[in-house]
């Protein structure tokens, strides 16, 4: 369980903080980090790493900061983010090296996620191309075993296949006791999945739940026609995304990227008066 | 699940060893090569202007070589992300990369060097004149001469430091910053501009003839560097206290992980 209370972090020389006053409980499960460029993501992912110490607040992993220098602790945690250097000449070298810091790693889930791939493993890493070496990276990072795994944009440079293989092996990796949190902009990627979300915007976090939290307040409908009685309402392609009140519709499936979207628009005080009922 | 163990663990430190052997084994045996060579260079070369043309210049280099060994961590590219992640504590990593430094480079650097010389002091291979007499260690009082060592030493640790803890162009503050402090510390040792002027001063009187004493070259030379003994302490309190300073910060930034 990730806990953070009231952080807030500022870079050196920066006018306004880049996370203000975070306070949040993120549980077992594959968690969403949304928010606009800038809004503070990838800082909150290096302060839950503990490789960022925020001025105010804490973070914690099952009640260990998360600044620990105790290697049981660390040895939970991994941050794979965007365009990330490995050492070493190939991701197979690479696992020889690091591997052996992390116990719970498994060599037979290593080798099925390069596959899944297709990946050999034995190209040299700088001669991959950002998707291939995307590929190497993350079939490491989901055999690792760890109990929180953050992962920054894995879809980045992806093709369409190599997002189908992503959703394919968080789904078939991800174990009980585990937290996966993916900050990505693409969020239809790995929508079905997500048990629950981290929303931010411009430093601060306005929505942190699960999918249950969502589906008992938020009904979320298409439509053809437009409901001027809904919370929140938008127009995509022709037909119509309306937000209501869930005592008014039947339990829907949680659309995170309307969820996100009706956050950002004019109407987020609505939807988050609902959420906090 | 299984866990590391919490405590301070040998087999971590030796676990850190591996993750860095690829690049720690190719300068360790570069850096042991070229300080074999130059020990041959000093022991094989009979014309002491051709050996000291070419053995000054190598030691030199073995002098940078060792002030930027540090360099070595930055692995070729930015891991300081998966290198600070690695779960193991400060003080296993910070044995770690000391002990490289100090004792895997140390001796790669100097060892064979060391071992020439004192073949051919032993052995008397070369004739030794009144400069070799001022240069020789016998003759030169040892705070002197470890507070040489000592600035080196400074600079290495400073080299070290960027290394690990700059957020941005790392490696050319590495090399710049080291090279800045290693000729700041050396001012401080004036007394080889001192013992140089001496030096100078009986090769003049030696080339007019004057016989070179060599008793009273060393009489001369010591009681000249006793006169600075107070500065020389001065130069190796603040060389020792750099690299307290340098160990501390280094420590701290392992222990902090900042980025």
């Amino acid at each position: 369980m990730i806990e953070l209370k009231k952080v807030t972090f500022t870079y050196k020389g920066a006018k306004s903080p880049a996370l203000s006053d975070i306070t949040a409980v993120v549980g077992t499960g594959l968690y969403l980090l949304a928010g606009e460029n800038g809004a503070g993501k990838t800082t909150l992912l290096h302060v839950i790493a503990g490789l960022i110490h925020p001025q105010s607040g804490i973070s914690c992993i099952d009640s260990h900061p998360s600044s620990t220098n105790d290697p049981a602790e660390m040895g939970n945690v991994f941050l794979l983010e965007d365009n990330m250097k490995f050492p070493g000449k190939t991701i197979r070298e690479f696992k020889k090296l690091h591997s052996r810091f992390y116990p719970n790693f498994s060599e037979e889930k290593f080798e099925e996620n390069l596959k899944a791939f297709g990946q050999s493993g034995y190209e040299p890493m700088n001669a991959h191309s950002l998707g291939n070496l995307k590929k190497a990276q993350l079939s490491y990072a989901l055999a690792l075993g760890v109990k929180t795994l953050l992962l920054d944009e894995p879809t980045n440079a992806l093709d369409i296949e190599g997002r189908v293989t992503l959703r394919k092996l968080i789904a078939a990796n991800i174990s009980e006791n585990q937290t996966i949190i993916v900050s990505t902009h693409t969020v239809s990627d790995l929508e079905k999945l997500f048990d629950g979300a981290m929303i931010m915007q411009e430093s601060k976090l306005l929505f942190v739940g699960t999918e249950e939290d969502v589906a008992e307040k938020l009904a979320f409908e298409y439509s053809n026609h437009p409901d001027m009685d809904s919370l929140y309402l938008e127009n995509i392609g022709g037909r119509y995304l309306n937000i209501y009140p869930s005592e008014k519709h039947e339990e829907t499936r949680v659309d995170w990227k309307a969820l996100y979207m009706a956050l950002h628009s004019d109407k987020s005080h609505c939807i988050l008066s609902q959420l906090q009922k | 699940m299984k866990t590391q163990t919490s405590y301070f663990s040998w087999h971590r430190v030796i676990q850190l060893y591996q993750y860095n052997a690829p690049w720690i084994k190719k300068q360790t045996i570069i850096y042991f090569l070229f300080s074999l060579v130059t020990a041959l260079v000093y022991l094989l070369i009979p014309s002491q202007t051709i050996r000291m043309g070419i053995y000054s210049p190598c030691r030199t280099i073995l002098l940078f070589m060792f002030i930027w060994a540090p360099v070595v961590f930055t692995k070729g590219g930015d891991t300081r992300i998966v290198d600070r992640l690695i779960p193991a504590s400060a003080l296993e990593k910070f044995l770690f990369y000391m002990s490289y430094l100090f004792i895997g480079v140390g001796l790669a650097c100097y060892l064979c060097p060391w071992i020439a010389e004192k073949v051919s002091l032993e052995f008397d291979l070369y004739s030794v004149d009144s400069t070799d007499i001022i240069t020789n260690e016998r003759y030169v009082p040892g705070i002197f001469e470890w507070s040489n060592y000592l600035s080196t030493i400074a600079a290495m640790m400073t080299c070290f430091y960027f290394v690990i803890s700059s957020q941005h162009n790392r490696v050319v503050k590495a090399y710049l910053i080291s090279v800045g402090v290693s000729m700041f510390l050396s001012t401080l040792n004036t007394f080889y501009g001192v013992k140089e002027a001496i030096i100078s001063g009986y090769k003049e009187a030696a080339g007019q003839g004057s016989p070179a004493n060599e008793a009273e070259i060393a009489e001369m030379v010591s009681s000249a560097l006793n006169d600075h003994l107070h500065f020389s302490i001065f130069a190796l309190a603040v060389n020792i206290g750099f690299i307290l300073l340098l160990m501390w910060l280094s420590y701290r930034s392992l222990y902090r992980r900042n980025l």
